[in-house]
């Protein structure tokens, strides 16, 4: 079980990043602050209290980064995830510079925070089971995005460059249309269509950026959200 | 669909991806709509544009330009993000310009939330 704490100043953010870090059962939410300063005075107290830190960069007396430069002179160990709307260069290379796990941009998406959440959780596994560090393990560590799931379809920038075959993408297509305003997961489609979930994933990915299908979580499978698919309509009107 | 959702909606807000925010909990996306509405931030802005005090005036910008994002109130959001650049700029005179806009675009969401209570 990780301990969580988040640290931001807007009431309505946070109780929205309770409800998204809630879905995570290996997360536990043990402290939520709307000052750095508290923050710094909860860990000052018990310096493992939080294995993650969800950060702001706009709060009033310290904004985060200088929070985390704070944390950093005793506290290496922690990670944090900042979720801010600060969008400018200096303030992300600052952050970074102060060892960030992710950066994610308000107004954000469930599925970005859950790739937070998956490579904070792939950096945490692999700190806690590697006592030889290669080369590989160096490699995973710096970017555990492109690394934190063993199916290669996950990764976004393979699907953009993946080819998409018309004939396959059709057949997709109107396999959803058959099913227009049916809530299905990736397996329903899959076997549905006799084609991999790799491929039709890929697919769906495709039709959601041709906004021809809308793509939900289902928080309730009591361990990983999973992705529901529902077809839209050609110009993403809702089609029963 | 009820009514406050078909009201958002046509009014060209994102009802979608303020629910999805929420992970799907219309009882909170409600609760957190009435924060809104309750939220002094609209007028905090207006009062720092007309003291003509700049820093207070982004603040309080920044914070409606975040809460309305979060909340898929895509033409407050918009209004809302072109002040909070001038302001960062230090530009109070086009941020003024540009703040009955945001009074407007405020004042028709408020009037949907308000069909919550």
């Amino acid at each position: 079980m990780y301990k969580a704490i988040i640290v931001e100043d807007d009431l309505m953010v946070c109780a929205i990043l309770e409800k998204q870090f809630g879905r995570f059962p290996q997360l536990k939410l043990v402290g939520s602050f709307r000052r750095g300063a508290e923050a710094m005075d909860f860990l000052a107290d018990d310096p493992d209290g939080a294995d993650l830190i969800i950060l702001d960069y706009y709060m009033p007396n310290m904004t985060g980064v200088e929070f985390l430069k704070e944390l950093r002179k005793t506290n290496t160990k922690v990670q944090v995830i900042m979720i801010t709307s600060a969008n400018d260069y200096s303030v992300i290379r600052e952050a970074m510079c102060c060892g960030v796990c992710d950066y994610i941009l308000k107004p954000f998406t469930s599925l970005r925070l859950e790739k937070a959440y998956s490579k904070f959780d792939t950096v945490m596994k692999l700190t806690r089971d590697t006592h030889v560090w290669t080369q590989e393990k160096v490699d995973t560590l710096l970017c555990p995005y492109r690394h934190y799931s063993t199916d290669s379809a996950d990764d976004e920038s393979s699907y953009k460059s993946s080819k998409i075959n018309a004939t396959t993408l059709e057949n997709i297509r109107e396999y959803m249309q058959a099913n227009a305003g049916k809530k299905m997961p990736l397996t329903e489609v899959s076997q549905g269509m006799g084609l991999s979930t790799v491929t039709v994933r890929r697919y769906l990915k495709h039709l959601n950026q041709l906004n021809e299908v809308k793509i939900t979580l289902d928080c309730k499978t009591g361990g990983r959200p999973s992705e529901i698919f529902e077809y839209r309509g050609v110009d993403g009107n809702e089609r029963v | 669909m009820n009514g406050f959702e078909m009201r958002f909606r046509a009014a060209g807000n994102d009802y979608d991806a303020a629910l999805e925010r929420t992970a799907g909990d219309t009882e909170l996306l409600g609760q957190l709509m009435l924060m809104f509405k309750s939220d002094g931030g609209f007028a905090a802005l207006s009062k720092a544009l007309e003291e003509d005090d700049c820093k207070a005036a982004f603040a309080a910008a920044h914070s409606l330009k975040g809460s309305s994002g979060m909340l898929g109130m895509d033409p407050l959001f918009a209004v809302m993000s072109e002040i909070t650049e001038v302001l960062r700029a230090g530009e109070l005179e086009p941020a003024k310009t540009v703040f009955p806009k945001a009074k407007d675009e405020y004042e028709k969401v408020l009037a949907i939330i308000g069909e919550l209570c």
